[in-house]
């Protein structure tokens, strides 16, 4: 204890200079700014700002570039919840109840338990890399193909309870989304599939550009025949703060999002994206009365909006201890430290210790910087709501081309998310939700990819999901969850939330 | 008409026509080269080695130009939709690529449409970079040294696995080489990059992994995982102790992945010159070097003849490799 005190000291010595701390508010600041635009997202911006980093020490590098990462974070739930647009996988299902409150003039209260919720999240998930970091990197270790299916059928059946319609239209919408996810390159024989012969298919649909397609232009599209509803939205913003009602229905789905995204954000290759869907899934699962979930229930963006700031933190774990970088981020970061001569890796920590505490000392320093920058602009965002439509709505659909575009510098991708954008009209129309397709199509190539690599190394023994503890543990989770589903009480509840669909 | 008009006529109409050539703005023109930012298309997304050799390049080659030059990632398809890009391009010196041993020497092997052969798609204009390919064993595998695993996977023909970074990546191709180069089968295991490939090494769950040392050689130097050999010419300064494939009885036995600076076919000669010079007068610098070695990367210049038969020679290497294990993308 003694000793972590000193390190953590040491780190705060290092992350506390002058220079470091206006690194994490530039860091932070710009994170902020691009999780705000739609479409922009981290990768590139990391990308974009690594030349500028050679000159700065190593540390005040990191810091900065860390700060973007959960800087945008933060920032992408802004977008989710003012304009329906999920910038991150992570952010999709803040869509679903923050955009709800913003049309009944919540947005302030939505944005307010965004922020504090990813705060708490934040300093705990720093707190936890701290203490744990080490042994928290041998699960992803223990985390094999066998375990990562399990875990990735488990997030399929939660997908299930996401919807908070029809039954029938979530499996039907999950279904097609595993279909979509499965276009591009087969990962265990390397043959493409269902790419027409088109290059740009060869990798398969990018996230951005399913997620801006089926949630942000089809929004729009929506949005352009009704007048009416403009009038409402537009003139009742609402308070800024949160009341003592919301917050008394929000802390414990802080608790328990931060402590799964904690757990979830580990591992790498999914880990982190599942971590928001899971904690929305576990709040609708707890909550007295699931119906309000998708009409603006706040524990819906309290729950995912903090597990998704916890996991992205402790993602940095597996980068740290191991040198193993879990998401694009993490690579860039990876790079960044090459640069510096710094080889990423288990030799970090000893070898560096200014480095690596400095690093956690800054990130608790940036979720500080991150809610003092945050909690005043609320109001500015939520004023974003008042320009009117004609304006409002083609600079998002600018900034949705640029981002789309930056993924991989392919106009075509702008194209296909246009596609998307009519298929998402379609669905809005016919009454199914987008969010379980969109689960289907992340979890689809990974749950596939892992029962093929598991069957792979077991010889075709399919046994093998059954025999590992850890593997068999998550898929009795995931029966369990089937039969509560199954039983009786829920399904008149469903039925409920279904007729007043 | 005399002889000794038409010389002087055409040596006229030579400097009229080269006049002419200067003030059009269309032509590609070698003398005032370059004249506007050039465009190095990188194959892979931003991080990891071929970023980091097109970042070091770009920051350099804008100095010595004085002129920008700006790196462009165009990923996907494992390297191909950057090399249609690339060999579609002008030959004009405004877009030139940073092109990995796949894609040069690999990719045309075993891509079923659009195939590019590397020397007559592109132009070849020096080798920048390279590292060697490394073999590591898992933890918790028996073997601690090559010939015990080379043993193992003879006494039982096909469990002994190894990860790779994906299917048909030279890493992928490493591991087949060396499977029949030993005259064993292994199961080989691929992963979507290199990150997985070598956290199922670390975990055990698979028992080899090939890569390169940019991602091998920190896990081998913490002891995470077994450095059994490297295929290079000779040991490598930062892992002095791990023995070479050749030196452990498979001579000749040698997998570099080097980064090569290309441009589209048909540039011209006057710039692949200057390009090449300028390539070696950078990779002569020791601050360059040394942010090649943060990657475990080594500068390796050379005249665009000699990158030329290196192409060559691995692209025969590989064919050979492809055929014998029978990788197919069918």
């Amino acid at each position: 204890m003694i000793e972590l005190l000193g390190q953590l000291g040491q780190g705060f010595e290092a992350a506390l200079t002058l220079g470091n701390v206006f690194y994490c508010l530039v860091g932070v600041t710009l994170g902020t700014l691009i999780g705000v635009l739609p479409g922009l997202g981290p990768v590139a911006t990391i990308a974009m700002l690594l030349p500028v980093t050679y000159g700065l020490p190593p540390l005040s590098a990191l810091i900065m570039l860390s700060g973007i990462y959960y800087g945008a974070q933060y920032g992408g739930s802004t977008t989710a919840i003012l304009v329906n647009l999920p910038g991150e996988s992570s952010s999709v299902v803040t869509c679903l109840d923050g955009y709800a409150m913003a049309r009944q003039g919540r947005a302030g209260t939505a944005l307010g338990v965004a922020a504090l919720g990813s705060f708490f999240a934040g300093t705990f998930a720093t707190m936890l890399i701290a203490v744990l970091a080490t042994p928290l990197s041998e699960i992803a270790l223990k985390f094999g193909p066998a375990e990562y299916f399990s875990l990735m059928v488990l997030g399929l059946v939660a997908a299930v309870v996401l919807a908070s319609g029809s039954l029938l239209k979530a499996i039907a919408m999950t279904l097609l989304g595993l279909l979509i996810g499965i276009v591009g390159t087969d990962v265990n024989s390397g043959i493409e599939r269902f790419s027409f012969g088109i290059p740009e298919l060869s990798d398969g649909f990018d996230f951005v550009i399913v997620s801006m397609g089926l949630f942000g232009i089809a929004e729009i599209i929506h949005n352009l025949e009704k007048n009416e509803s403009r009038q409402i939205f537009t003139s009742n913003v609402g308070r800024l703060w949160p009341g003592r009602e919301d917050f008394r229905r929000s802390w414990k789905p802080v608790m328990r999002g931060t402590f799964l995204g904690s757990i979830l954000g580990v591992l790498p290759g999914g880990g982190a994206v599942l971590s928001s869907f899971a904690s929305y899934s576990l709040e609708k699962k707890l909550s007295d009365d699931p119906s309000r979930f998708g009409q603006g229930a706040v524990e819906g963006v309290a729950g995912p909006e903090s597990a998704n700031n916890a996991g992205a933190q402790t993602s940095f774990i597996p980068m740290l201890t191991l040198g193993i970088p879990s998401n694009a981020v993490m690579a860039l970061m990876v790079g960044a430290m090459m640069i510096h001569g710094i080889v990423p890796g288990p030799q970090v920590m000893t070898e560096r210790p200014e480095l690596f505490w400095g690093l956690i000392a800054s990130m608790w320093i940036g979720n500080a910087l991150l809610v003092l920058l945050n909690l005043p602009l609320i109001g500015i965002w939520v004023r974003l709501l008042k320009v009117p439509y004609r304006l409002l709505y083609p600079a998002i659909l600018l900034f949705c081309g640029i981002g789309i575009y930056s993924v991989n510098q392919s106009a075509v991708d702008i194209a296909f998310a246009v596609g998307f954008g009519a298929l998402g009209y379609l669905f809005i129309k016919i009454g199914c939700e987008p969010a379980p397709l969109l689960l289907g199509y992340v979890l689809g190539p990974l749950m596939e990819e892992n029962l093929r690599r598991a069957l792979l190394l077991a010889r075709g023994d399919a046994t093998v999901f059954v025999s590992r503890p850890l593997s068999a543990t998550l898929l009795a989770l995931a029966v369990l969850l089937i039969v509560v589903v199954a039983l009786p009480a829920v399904r008149k509840t469903r039925e409920v939330a279904f007729q007043e669909d | 008409m005399s002889t000794v008009k038409l010389p002087r006529f055409t040596r006229r109409a030579a400097l009229i026509a080269a006049a002419l050539a200067v003030l059009t703005p269309f032509a590609a023109q070698a003398d005032n080269w370059p004249s506007k930012p050039i465009k190095l298309v990188v194959p892979y997304p931003p991080g990891g080695a071929a970023d980091a050799v097109g970042r070091i390049v770009a920051e350099k080659l804008s100095e010595r130009l004085q002129q920008s030059v700006i790196v462009e990632n165009k990923p996907g398809a494992g390297t191909a939709i950057a090399a249609d890009y690339v060999a579609k391009s002008p030959a004009d010196g405004y877009t030139l690529a940073i092109a990995p041993t796949g894609q040069l020497t690999i990719l045309p092997h075993v891509q079923k449409s659009g195939r590019l052969e590397p020397l007559t798609a592109f132009t070849p204009i020096s080798q920048v970079a390279y590292t060697a390919v490394a073999i590591a064993a898992a933890p918790n595998f028996p073997a601690a040294t090559l010939k015990e695993a080379v043993a193992l996977a003879k006494a039982k023909p096909g469990d002994v696995t190894f990860s790779s970074s994906g299917s048909t990546t030279i890493i992928h191709l490493a591991g087949e080489y060396f499977a029949g180069e030993a005259g064993v089968k292994l199961l080989h295991v691929p992963f979507k990059g290199s990150a997985p490939a070598v956290t199922a090494l670390l975990g055990g769950e698979v028992n080899l992994a090939f890569d390169t040392l940019t991602v091998l050689a920190p896990q081998i130097k913490a002891g995470k995982v077994k450095g059994l050999a490297i295929a290079a010419k000779e040991r490598s300064p930062l892992l002095p102790e791990v023995p070479t494939v050749a030196e452990l009885g498979y001579p000749g036995f040698e997998v570099p992945s080097w980064f090569g600076l290309v441009g589209p076919a048909g540039l011209p000669k006057e710039i692949v010159k200057r390009l090449n010079g300028e390539i070696t007068a950078i990779l002569a610098q020791p601050a360059v070097k040394e942010r090649l070695a943060g990657q475990a990367l080594q500068a390796s210049p050379g005249t665009p003849e000699q990158f030329a038969q290196r192409i060559r020679d691995d692209y025969a290497k590989y064919g050979k490799v492809v055929r014998q294990a029978g990788i197919t993308l069918e």
